[in-house]
């Protein structure tokens, strides 16, 4: 085994056993705290770093570190404009909804974003609608993601002697089961896909949201070294940003003009782009959630910075080395979505490598924790605690909260063994229609004191239902007329994604239908919102009309 | 109750929120309603003859005024509005919400607005 391989893996796998101490450690201060606030959100007590990190990782999905490098390799600049809304992200993400969902967060004791709706409109009905939705695109999302960590670290293990033997033994029986599997799988695949999800699924279920949110600090310092490394070893490898990028115009000129390589971005696709990157991204219950956890108000401004520094140091970067990519490595040499682990291998050596190889790894591991516990909080909380037995006992809650996040995991993996065909369309459907469904209702009841509980939900369904119109044509077609196998394209009425149709149709719905019903109850609304007449409340007001 | 989380302090931090959450809005539709339209308008079915690069930094001019120059921007105008505009609230003095007992008929009422 060559001495980069070894290198390669030895310091691949101290960052592993780093995360499994962290898991350890935050198991310890499981132990010393309220359950379920601390599993599922931290017990509200984030710092800037941790705040920032778990942020900025989470919404890093493997995507940006697979994906993206990917369409650069094969777009060229065209990237830097469709990635370019990311100068507003941090600021948007955050600033648009943090100090007031954190607020009515506390107020309203709401550990998911679910659970905030359904108090702050008094409506159970939205709780387990939100439940039911966040269950149903999360799952999708967590195929994909698992499907993501498999093959990457098929590519890492492929490298250590006797991995293929030893697979080829014990999973090959998989190949009879699924005899018409994607070319790409295979036991190889199936290895990987079978240690990625025991580590995963491990320190999870083992450390819920602390384990995650310090894996994330770790797995965001591994991303942003390894783009850092990288951008120096690119550059130098192709000689320099200008003969790169002359090299890249020579070899197809629209690689280095718009819209890019075939229509690649045309301006509606652009515009698309600017609201979902920014906004689309505000409405995912998985970055909102995080917004319920910081421990001041101070650890957010701090924390948006922070991202900030973070993201400019990412994402430009990230088009620069892969503009090199495309010049120092000929188009097809290479599966398009390797050209990550790819170039490290080609630039760098073998110890780091091992660091840059992680960062993809590091970005799908921190999406696919936070899912976990997103999909175990929707069923703990949301539907069994708060409709199907309200009286259920903690002891019963943690023993429910561990196998919640356990099986969903170990179901996800079993079905990332034959998964569906093309990754980022996944991810970017179950993005956005996280956001059709989440945005919306959850904007308006943190700014809007007329918003009502059936004009909530109208926003919730109608936003769902009109992005997931959008995408049904193409989804039958996919699996059952000509396009079978082909990439899952939505309706785009005026050139617009689907997700910008389904946040205005959210957000019609929202307004009209609240102002068609009654308006909520004042008490609600000046607790939540003040009162610019009356300094305190009356004395004695307590005794909830319990539901 | 603590004055700083009495009603009317509570609706002075929402009436702030509220101008944060505009400020950013504003500053998201102009980075797009900026960045957008140039990159189009100087990179738009250009020959690479026709494209320069600014500084000689390897960067096509589009991609340099149209994405590089307004993220510098919007990074120092994210800088003012965490460091000079975006106010702190006292979160920890946040209380939870105690429902009006039955029979508080004023506070039970519809809001009108």
């Amino acid at each position: 085994m060559p001495l980069d391989d070894v290198a390669l893996l030895v310091s691949f796998a101290f960052y592993l056993a780093l995360v499994f101490l962290l898991a350890i450690a935050s198991h310890r201060l499981l132990q010393r705290k309220e359950f379920l606030g601390e599993y599922f959100l931290g017990s509200r007590g984030l710092g800037v770093w941790a705040f920032a990190f778990t942020f900025a990782a989470t919404s890093a999905s493997g995507g940006s570190f697979m994906g993206f490098p990917s369409l650069i390799y094969r777009n060229g600049w065209v990237l830097a404009l469709w990635i370019g809304s990311y100068m507003v992200v941090p600021v948007c993400t955050i600033g648009l909804l943090a100090k007031r969902i954190n607020e009515l967060g506390r107020r309203l004791e709401a550990i998911t974003i679910p659970d905030l709706l359904r108090e702050r409109f008094q409506s159970p009905a939205l709780g387990v609608a939100g439940g039911l939705i966040t269950l149903l695109f999360v799952a999708f999302n967590l195929v994909a993601q698992f499907k993501a960590g498999g093959l990457v670290l098929k590519t890492l293990l492929e490298t250590v002697p006797g991995y293929g033997q030893l697979v080829n033994a014990s999973l090959g029986w998989l190949g009879e089961l699924f005899p018409r599997h994607a070319p790409e799988l295979g036991p190889a695949y199936w290895g990987g896909l079978l240690v990625f999800s025991l580590m995963v699924i491990g320190y999870t279920t083992y450390g819920g949201f602390r384990a995650v949110v310090w894996t994330d600090v770790l797995q965001g310092v591994a991303m942003g070294a390894g783009v850092l490394i990288l951008l120096p070893l690119a550059l130098i490898k192709a000689g320099g940003l200008t003969a790169a990028t002359a090299q890249v115009a020579a070899q197809d000129p629209s690689l280095v003009s718009l819209p890019g390589p075939g229509e690649f971005l045309a301006f509606p696709v652009a515009v698309s782009f600017w609201v979902m990157w920014a906004i689309s991204g505000t409405g995912q219950p998985g970055t909102m959630v995080r917004l319920m956890a910081f421990r001041d108000s101070r650890t957010m401004r701090y924390g948006i910075f922070t991202v900030m520094v973070y993201y400019s140091c990412i994402y430009l970067p990230l088009v620069v080395i892969f503009v090199c990519a495309r010049a120092i490595v000929p188009l097809g040499t290479v599966p398009e979505d390797q050209i990550m682990p790819y170039m490290a291998r080609t630039v760098a050596p073998g110890w780091l490598a091992g660091i840059l190889i992680a960062a993809p790894f590091a970005a799908v591991m921190s999406t696919v924790d936070s899912f976990l516990l997103l999909t175990s909080s929707a069923i703990v909380r949301d539907l069994v605690q708060k409709v199907l037995k309200p009286d259920v006992s903690p002891r019963t809650v943690k023993a429910l909260s561990y196998g919640a996040t356990g099986l969903i995991g170990l179901a996800a993996m079993l079905v990332a063994i034959d998964p569906p065909q093309f990754l980022q369309d996944i991810i970017v459907f179950t993005g956005s229609g996280l956001a059709s469904c989440f945005l919306m209702p959850v904007l308006l009841g943190l700014y809007w004191r007329r918003a009502t509980a059936i004009g909530a939900l109208a926003a919730m369904l109608g936003g769902t239902a009109t992005h997931l119109a959008m995408y049904l044509p193409a989804w039958i077609d996919r699996y059952l007329g000509e396009g079978r196998g082909g990439n899952i394209v939505p309706l785009r009425p005026l050139g617009l994604d689907a997700v910008v149709w389904g946040l205005l149709a959210s957000l019609l719905l929202g307004v009209i239908v609240s102002l068609l019903t009654h308006p909520p109850q004042r008490w609600l609304i000046r607790e939540l919102f003040g009162d610019p007449h009356e300094a305190e409340p009356p004395t004695g007001a307590e005794a909830p009309p319990k539901r | 109750m603590s004055q700083r989380d009495s009603y009317r302090e509570r609706w002075r931090r929402y009436r702030r929120s509220l101008v944060e959450m505009w400020l950013v809005l504003g500053l998201w539709a102009a980075a797009g309603l900026y960045a957008v339209p140039v990159s189009f308008w100087l990179g738009h079915g250009k020959r690479p003859e026709e494209i320069t690069y600014p500084f000689g930094l390897g960067i096509p001019d589009w991609a340099f005024w149209g994405v590089f120059v307004p993220w510098a921007v919007c990074n120092v105008i994210t800088l003012v509005l965490c460091f000079g505009v975006i106010e702190d609230v006292p979160l920890s003095e946040v209380r939870p919400v105690r429902p009006p007992k039955q029979g508080d008929s004023h506070r039970d009422q519809h809001s009108a607005s």
